[in-house]
């Protein structure tokens, strides 16, 4: 994706991370997705607490929201309703998507709204979205961070597919679950169909997947396996396609250590069944602030800066921008 | 890989330390503990197996823990397996010492302090003898004096002519200079078992391109390697493996 990371301060001990640097000319950047599949579970609030922090600390962040039909990202950033939305983008008017920026109150901070939308994000033809993936590389910015709203259609996985850093919302519920991983299976089907042309595997894929019953393919290694006793070769380079797709996880509104159990026991699961790794970013306590910021219509970092919870985004955060710290637990810990 | 379905005819593929999710150099506290979370997460009434396993499935992996437990916990079965099944499981002092987040890192890992359940949680132990041997390692290095080593005239010519950049050839220029990972580490910031994959060419065991990417660099200067080339050759690979 073109992106350089470079240690900040490679010679200086106590700078601890790694962040995007600009080649001679050349503008580089991480695009972040927050998705998860089902509504409610705190995926805008994880958005614009992450732009939020990478602002703070100088990073030139855009936000995007991409939740068409529910936005509300501005609201969350304390900007009032934004009169230019993606849909003037997508419907072509506009050329650029700097063209529909948006300032917001935090330094380095700006946003793209999708607020008002009469677009589903599921009508967005793939044309537009073609338009859009590349526009979004050209914006000038180190961090873009797309909330991507509830749901798995082609559009949302595309958007996650196309992230640098896919994140995964959970909240400790039965029916989060069972979206997480629709989410996760619906993505990884979705990553095998776009490399199809280039695996030269859609004839097969196809054929399995139609007797996928009678196969017994319940799951992306069941789909694998079936490959591998075909055909040895495609085997192993869908089993590469599987090893590059490493959704992170984050596990919200959590009220005790049993909850926080719950986000290692998904990503087992989620090897175990699925075969695919994944990375526990962290947890997000269950915290009142939360809507008492949003009341406020002020975000709950500036409202609430020595909160708990927001000690708990700082690990998240931390993780997200250095890989060498991880959330560890023994012997779930790769 | 869905153990629990295919048990039965399906036996040779199952590897016990992918089933406890440990390393094969796994100790027994490891193990103990790694068998008591995965019982409680494949367990019936685990929330995190909504909608994908049946009850029958769970029994069927819960019996699955429970062989792959009883073998590895007995260091003559375990010592046999690990024979049937080619598995080395020789203890490096670099894996002791770095290479065993599960040990280490335990010391990193912040617990949520919810209300009442404050006194129950355990203080994670953490493995004093490596921590101390870490620590005193760490300080050695942080002086992040690179090490003094013996030039040679083919060596030099042949990193002035690199082209691949390989992960064998940074192991190759890595030990021409002397330089131990835990040294690298500690310049480069980048974990020992990163770095480890990245001379392997692990990408299966890497993090995303994006921090790949940071690694080599930071990685290739350290060596005193010519870093813009040392990435692009490297990443051209790294992008091909998984492009095939
Ligand atoms: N950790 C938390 N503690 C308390 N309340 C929270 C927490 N996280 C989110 N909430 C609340 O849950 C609600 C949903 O959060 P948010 O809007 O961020 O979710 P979402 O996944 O973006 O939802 P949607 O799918 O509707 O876009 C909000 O009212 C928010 O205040
Ligand atoms: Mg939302």
């Amino acid at each position: 994706m073109g992106v350089i990371f470079s240690k900040q301060g490679l010679n200086d001990a106590s700078s601890e991370y790694i962040q995007p640097v600009t080649k001679d000319g050349g503008k580089e950047r991480v695009i972040i997705s927050v998705g998860g599949g089902k509504g409610g579970v705190g995926k805008t609030l994880i958005a614009a607490n992450l732009g939020i922090m990478l602002a703070r600390e100088g990073r030139r962040v855009i936000l995007i929201d991409l939740d068409l039909g529910g936005a509300n990202l501005h609201t969350c950033l304390g900007v009032d309703l934004p009169k230019s939305t993606l849909s003037d983008f997508m419907q072509k008017d506009v050329t650029n998507l700097s063209d529909i920026l948006i300032e917001t109150p935090i330094n380095n901070l700006r946003l793209i709204s999708g607020a008002q939308d009469i677009l589903d994000i599921a009508n967005i033809k793939y044309m537009q979205k073609v338009r859009f993936i590349n526009k979004l590389k050209e914006l000038d910015a180190d961090y873009i961070i797309l909330d991507l709203g509830a749901g798995t259609s082609f559009n949302t996985l595309d958007f996650f597919l196309a992230s640098d850093i896919g994140i995964v919302t959970i909240v400790p519920e039965p029916t989060s679950i069972e979206n997480v991983y629709r989410f996760i299976k619906s993505a990884f089907y979705r990553k095998l169909k776009n490399a199809e042309s280039s695996l030269k595997i859609k004839k097969m894929v196809d054929d399995i997947m139609k007797n996928r019953i009678a196969n017994g393919i319940s799951t992306p290694s069941d789909l694998l396996k079936k490959i591998e006793e075909t055909e040895q070769d495609i085997g192993e380079a869908v089993r590469k396609e599987m090893a590059s797709f490493s959704p992170k996880l984050i596990i919200n509104m959590v009220r005790s250590q049993t909850d926080v159990e719950i986000g290692h026991a998904v990503s087992s699961v989620c090897r175990k069944y699925f075969g695919i790794e994944t990375e526990l970013l962290g947890y997000i306590e269950y915290d009142n602030l939360v809507w008492q910021s949003i009341r406020k219509k002020n975000p709950v970092i500036l409202e609430f800066p020595n909160s708990k919870l927001i000690s708990d985004f700082n690990r998240v955060y931390k993780r997200i921008i250095n890989p060498n710290i991880r959330f560890i637990d023994g012997a779930l810990e790769r | 890989m869905l153990w629990s379905v295919n048990v039965s005819n399906n036996k040779a593929g199952i590897n016990y330390y992918e089933i406890l999710e440990v390393s094969d150099n796994a100790t027994r506290k490891e193990i103990v503990e790694a068998y008591q979370r995965a019982k409680s997460v494949y367990s019936k009434d685990s929330m995190a197996l909504y909608s994908l396993y049946s009850d029958e499935d769970s029994t069927n992996m819960i019996n699955l823990i429970e062989e792959a437990y009883q073998v590895l916990i007995n260091p003559q079965r375990r010592e046999l397996y690990n024979r049937e099944h080619n598995i080395n499981s020789h203890r490096s002092v670099v894996n002791i010492i770095f290479d065993k987040p599960g040990e280490l890192g335990r010391s990193f890992v912040e617990t949520p302090n919810f209300g009442e359940q404050e006194n129950s949680y355990e203080d994670p132990k953490i493995n004093k003898a490596a921590f101390k041997a870490y620590v005193s390692v760490s300080k050695q290095e942080s002086a992040k004096k690179a090490p003094e080593y013996k030039s040679d005239d083919t060596m030099e010519s042949k990193i002035r002519s690199e082209e691949e950049f390989s992960g064998n050839f940074f192991t190759e220029v890595r030990k021409y200079k002397n330089m131990n990972l835990g040294y690298l580490s500690s310049v480069t910031k980048v974990a020992v078992y990163h770095l480890e994959a990245l001379e392997r060419e692990d990408y299966k065991t890497l993090p995303a391109r994006v921090y790949v990417r940071g690694f080599v660099k930071s990685y290739a200067q350290s060596l005193g390697l010519d870093r813009d080339k040392a990435v692009t050759a490297y990443m051209k690979r790294y992008d091909q493996a998984f492009k095939k």
